[in-house]
């Protein structure tokens, strides 16, 4: 498995060493909102269209060497649409950092891959939708885009870098679910896939006009594969349930997100403002942001009604959902509380099945 | 391949590593495992971010513990190769 490092006892002691320490072990760099496909259920604005030069990625680069990041995760929009994609990458390459390259791959032409396999990224995830070309291109908009993508993966896959196939589940390919995920696999690929669907970033409906019924949700989270619905990193450590001590999430604790034009965000999920490395440096935002600072202080106790509720071992709770849900990070939100009432009704059922 | 004074030894670049919480972790790529090293190992690692003979190490380890130069290379040899083993650095002989 091209992940079993996540499973081992030095992963889960590098994730709570960077909680204590306060280190940003974890960063996604936007490059671009800009994408070349056109997928409904997309979160991205792809409205706002500036984006950051070398020159300015190479300075939050050099910062995050400072901050001991370690996983940089490259992403979009479609982040080889970045007219210095290729120069961008292989500075954060020389720099040591562990890359991990989201794509929809419709772009790895030659010499992308021959970049690729020069500068082998730890992993990239490619986004699919479907296993016919149906069903992907029409979730993606764009025709063609299942035989570009499905060529992708495999080119990838050929010069020994570990490919995550990643497929959001909605309603145009949920009943399709099993079909996918073998495909995937038949790639060489590994899988992982999403119930999660939000509102765009334009504050659009987005995801939300594809979510799935309450029946679809639980045809997948029945087949009890967690790679159908995966919310967590998980470090193959014995799990102990969380306690009232600890920290709500990762965000601005072990990660943020940098986007296209240089603002920064607690992670992929927050709208909540940070800083911006084209006034300040991404060293001071991380270490004087009021918003980080607040989120630091947070723990699972002050979401008083999550620790008391039966839910609680089944809940994907996202604080920055709830925030844009319902103005309040801390509160329940009708989504979450849907997903949990499903997913612990599909896990009894299955250990009824079991037993 | 046998290890002499004269081997040179780099860190290989396909190596993502950062100092976390007082440790040197390093992680190679196509992902893999990660590694952590002991305070030796720590120092080695980073004398190596520019290619260095292994004579040089086993020079700078003793100038940095309290070691003859025979164990100093001994300990050099046994370490490098042990990190070449799993790819982390890169050899050239003269």
């Amino acid at each position: 498995m091209s992940d079993a490092f996540r499973r081992s006892p030095l992963f889960g002691q590098i994730l709570r060493d960077a909680y204590a320490e306060r280190l940003p072990l974890v960063v996604l760099a936007e490059l671009t909102n800009l994408c070349n496909q056109r997928c409904g259920h997309c979160y991205v604005d792809q409205t706002k269209t500036e984006t950051m030069s070398l020159r300015e990625w190479v300075r939050v680069l050099d910062g995050l060497v400072c901050l001991q990041t370690l996983f940089l995760t490259i992403s979009g929009g479609e982040p080889l649409l970045h007219p210095e994609f290729a120069e961008i990458y292989k500075e954060a390459w020389a720099r040591r950092f562990g890359i991990r390259l989201f794509t929809n791959g419709l772009l790895l032409d030659e010499s992308r891959l021959a970049l690729l396999e020069a500068h082998k990224p730890l992993d990239v995830q490619i986004s699919l939708y479907g296993h016919t070309p149906e069903i992907h291109d029409g979730v993606t908009g764009v025709v063609g885009s299942f035989a570009k993508t499905v060529a992708a993966v495999r080119s990838v896959v050929a010069l020994g870098i570990p490919v995550y196939v990643k497929s959001v589940w909605m309603k145009p390919n949920a009943s399709f679910f099993r079909e996918i995920v073998d495909f995937a696999r038949s790639l060489g690929a590994e899988f992982f896939g999403s119930t999660v669907l939000t509102r765009s970033r334009a504050e659009s409906p987005g995801g939300l006009n594809y979510r799935l019924d309450d029946g679809q949700l639980k045809d997948i989270m029945r087949a009890g594969e967690k790679e159908l619905a995966v919310r967590r990193i998980e470090t193959g450590e014995e799990k102990t349930p969380p306690g009232a001590e600890d920290y709500l999430c990762g965000a601005g604790l072990i990660t943020i997100r940098i986007a296209a034009e240089g603002k920064v965000y607690p992670c992929v999920e927050y709208g909540l403002e940070a800083g911006d490395v084209r006034t300040m440096s991404v060293e001071e935002i991380w270490r004087r942001s009021p918003v980080l600072e607040s989120l630091r202080r947070l723990r699972r106790k002050d979401a008083a009604a999550c620790l008391s509720c039966e839910l609680s071992t089944d809940c994907f709770r996202c604080p920055a959902e709830a925030l844009r849900e319902t103005g309040d990070l801390l509160s329940c939100y009708p989504e979450a509380y849907r997903q949990a009432r499903i997913r612990k009704s599909a896990r009894e059922e299955k250990d009824e099945r079991t037993v | 391949m046998e290890l002499n004074p004269k081997t040179t030894v780099v860190q290989s670049p396909q190596v993502a590593y950062r100092d976390i919480a007082g440790r040197t972790i390093l992680l190679k790529a196509p992902l893999s495992t990660l590694h952590t090293l002991n305070r030796v190992g720590d120092f080695l690692w980073h004398e190596v971010e520019k290619p260095r003979t292994i004579g040089d190490l086993a020079e700078a380890v003793c100038g940095r513990f309290e070691v003859s130069r025979e164990e100093a290379e001994r300990d050099v040899v046994a370490f490098i190769e042990k990190l070449h083993r799993q790819g982390l650095v890169v050899l050239e002989h003269e």
